[in-house]
């Protein structure tokens, strides 16, 4: 008796934590939800399914339904089945339909996810198995036979054997998947925005605009210094159609106002820099391997 | 629903997944997807296969009474997200269906003759608005086609002379009645005065008035599938003539067998029943009221005379339930879609063979029937928004070219052009003209 009590509280401090973990990425999230996941941002539907077979296969409720307000419900809806799990209310329907939505969340924004995105899910899984809301819970869920927590660790153990093929351990990318771009220990590529007027003169949009332009490490940040951008921007290289996608993102969502007539894009390493990309403020994009756009990708 | 999932199965994988006519790259392009499809949350054929199983199964569910009040609204979810994932080979019998299963969910019909109800037949009441509205959506219906078809096409009894022409639409067998136009100028007639006042004889509060305007309608339309491809749309108002059936049928020596054959069937099936008596509140009701009263607006608002009855931000309302409706039919006859398409394509190896119509090598005179490779009443509607659309053409001419690579392995298609071989229907059935038209040519990769 005592011992299944001590069990059961075990995990219910790990049902409240995984649930917290959940509801502080999405609020990570939250500054970003336009960029990534509206059709006026980097992610379109429409490219996810197109340009990435893992995007065409990839399930995600937000697939479903092309109204605007569409995205903005599910992610309310995947708060407060975080919520529910976190304070333990009828886990046998809040822990599957978060596991849902903390999916679709993912495969909806393929492109700008880590590691810590993966285990997450993992962990969820395994939880669903698990009679973790036996304590400290605002309404159990209907008692289940079994040993649960058994089969819940296996399936823990089952997933992380097959996470280790991940494509993002064995690339050269692999510290970055697992830790993230500002955790890379040596040089991967960066994107430095630089600013043009009318006059040609150039300087840092993410910086101070009265000094000349540098493609330092330090300069990379994109606008809304975002970890999520800095994870999309580091795909950029694998698919030249993302490029163009931020960019007209970026032009939806940021006011640079008038001064700006252009923007040219940088890819940096520690080796040096060349012009990645040159997309006009106003008026039409140019079509990709044009003159004034060099094209994207590596 | 087993009937229509039938009848989609096999063109599941040309109009259904990212390989077909209708990739999900084009909804998203053009913001069609106004319903949270199940269809369209991946395009992984696998996870599509599961579905289709898992829809089969929850109809087979809902005919058993089995979790009813679960089933009904898969049943309708699924239906809808399946009709709305392919919303070009829509017909008004995929309206009945989904308008049918939207209303039913508020019914109480897993209490009797089901597995929730133990297999027993109850005396059950069914009252209220949402039996009500159940009576009045096949009345709005006709009534509504009605008021479509007061047009000089119809009034001037021409429809059939031109619809029957039409090979998109008509069967061969259609044909046969096209020598005789007082025929069909009285059939055009006798459906549109029967269109008029056969509601009122579904309504009647004579039981045998009743019956008799049943079966004058289940006949009506089981005759039009006899000689038009309209596929599920010959028997699907039947279902809602259920609902205005006298008790004295029911209660006759052959409507008891059938009710005793039902117990005996559903008494054998080892299920646990899930009992659930559940009648929706009065606010719920009155709600269904109101949603009936917007969707018979909105399906008003279709004639251009009327125009726009309800503001454009509320459409999200009809999307969403499954309930857009649409019930003008050949108004517009004298122009109506015939002919026959061609899709032409040269093989690398240099062979030309017709991708559409499966002819090898391609002919361009007229095909016995339309749909060759893939016949099927799924086809006039997609079709006539596909050759009035250019930005559908190449995914359609993609998809047949995806569709015989795969069924000839090792032919790999070089150029194809997409041509349109138009018949321009008249009166005298025997003069038609034909024009051809190249929609798209080009490398379908």
């Amino acid at each position: 008796m005592g011992g299944e009590s001590s069990l059961s509280r075990v995990l219910a401090v790990f049902r409240v934590l995984l649930a917290a973990a959940i509801l502080a990425d999405l609020a990570l999230w939250l500054p970003d939800f336009g960029f990534f996941f509206t059709n006026s941002g980097v992610l379109t539907l429409s490219g996810m399914v197109t340009d990435t077979q893992v995007g065409r296969d990839a399930f995600s409720l937000y697939n479903s339904c092309t109204y605007a307000i569409f995205p903005y419900l599910l992610f309310l809806a995947t708060a407060i089945a975080a919520v529910a799990l976190m304070v333990g209310y009828r886990c046998d329907l809040a822990a599957p339909a978060l596991w849902v939505l903390e999916l679709s969340l993912q495969n909806r924004v393929a492109i700008a996810l880590d590691a810590w995105d993966c285990a997450r899910l993992i962990t969820l899984s395994a939880g669903l198995l698990m009679p973790w809301d036996r304590a400290w819970a605002l309404r159990p869920s209907p008692r289940r036979a079994g040993h649960g927590w058994v089969a819940g660790l296996l399936l823990l153990a089952v997933w992380g054997a097959t996470l280790l093929p991940h494509p993002g351990w064995v690339e050269d990318a692999a510290a970055f998947f697992a830790l993230g771009p500002r955790a890379h220990p040596t040089a991967d590529y960066w994107y430095v925005l630089v600013g043009v007027n009318k006059e040609g003169r150039r300087w840092n949009l993410h910086g101070h605009g009265d000094r000349e332009p540098e493609f330092s490490r330090a300069s990379s940040c994109p606008l809304g210094d975002s970890y999520r951008e800095q994870l999309y921007l580091a795909g950029l290289r694998q698919d030249r159609n993302w490029g163009l996608r931020y960019w007209l993102a970026f032009r939806y969502f940021v006011d640079l106002g008038d001064r700006v007539r252009s923007v040219e894009v940088y890819q940096c390493q520690a080796s040096g820099h060349r012009l990645f990309a040159r997309w006009p403020m106003h008026g039409e994009i140019p079509p990709q391997g044009s003159a004034t756009s060099p094209g994207n990708g590596g | 629903m087993l009937a229509d999932l039938a009848t989609r199965i096999p063109l599941f994988r040309i109009h259904y997944t990212d390989d077909g006519v209708l990739p999900r790259q084009l909804l998203y392009d053009n913001d069609a997807l106004t319903f949270p499809s199940a269809y369209a949350m991946s395009g992984w054929e696998p996870y599509l296969g599961l579905l289709l199983l898992v829809h089969a199964l929850v109809a087979v569910g809902l005919a058993l009474g089995y979790r009813t009040r679960l089933c009904s609204f898969l049943s309708w979810y699924l239906t809808v997200s399946l009709q709305e994932r392919m919303f070009m080979a829509n017909n008004g019998g995929d309206k009945v269906l989904s308008s049918l299963l939207f209303w039913s969910m508020f019914l109480p019909w897993g209490e009797a003759l089901s597995v929730d109800a133990g297999g027993r037949g109850r005396e059950g009441k069914a009252g209220g608005a949402v039996c009500a509205i159940l009576l009045m959506q096949p009345v709005m219906m006709y009534w509504v086609s009605v008021f479509h078809k007061m047009e000089p096409i119809w009034l001037r009894g021409e429809v059939l002379s031109y619809a029957l022409q039409s090979d998109f639409y008509a069967y061969p067998l259609a044909r046969t009645l096209l020598p005789y136009p007082l025929v069909l100028k009285v059939l055009s007639y006798a459906t549109l005065l029967w269109e008029i006042v056969g509601p009122v004889f579904l309504l009647s509060p004579r039981p045998r008035i009743r019956a008799f305007g049943c079966a004058a309608f289940v006949v009506m339309h089981l005759g039009f599938g006899v000689f038009l491809r309209i596929g599920i749309f010959a028997f699907t108002p039947g279902l809602y003539m259920l609902a205005f059936l006298p008790s004295w049928i029911w209660e006759s020596r052959p409507g008891r067998s059938v009710l005793a054959g039902t117990e005996r069937a559903l008494g054998r099936v080892r299920l646990a029943p899930h009992p659930s008596a559940w009648a929706p509140p009065r606010q719920v009701q009155a709600a269904l009221v109101a949603l009936f009263v917007y969707v018979t607006a909105i399906a008003l608002s279709q004639d251009p005379r009327i125009g726009r009855l309800t503001p454009p931000r509320l459409d999200c309302i009809a999307n969403l339930t499954g309930l857009y409706q649409r019930w003008s039919v050949f108004i517009d006859a004298p122009h109506i879609f015939d002919g026959w398409l061609v899709v032409e394509a040269r093989l690398a190896d240099g062979r030309e063979v017709d991708l559409f119509q499966g002819h090898e090598p391609s002919r361009w005179g007229k095909p016995e029937t339309p749909y060759h490779r893939h016949d099927s009443f799924r086809w006039p509607t997609p079709l006539v928004v596909i050759t009035g659309n250019k930005q559908y053409q190449k995914p359609f001419v993609r998809a047949l070219r995806l569709d015989w690579e795969r069924d000839h392995p090792g032919d790999e298609v070089v150029w194809a052009t997409l041509m349109l071989f138009q018949e321009n229907p008249h009166l005298d059935y025997h003069a038609t003209t034909v024009e051809r038209t190249v929609l798209w040519e080009g490398n379908p990769r």
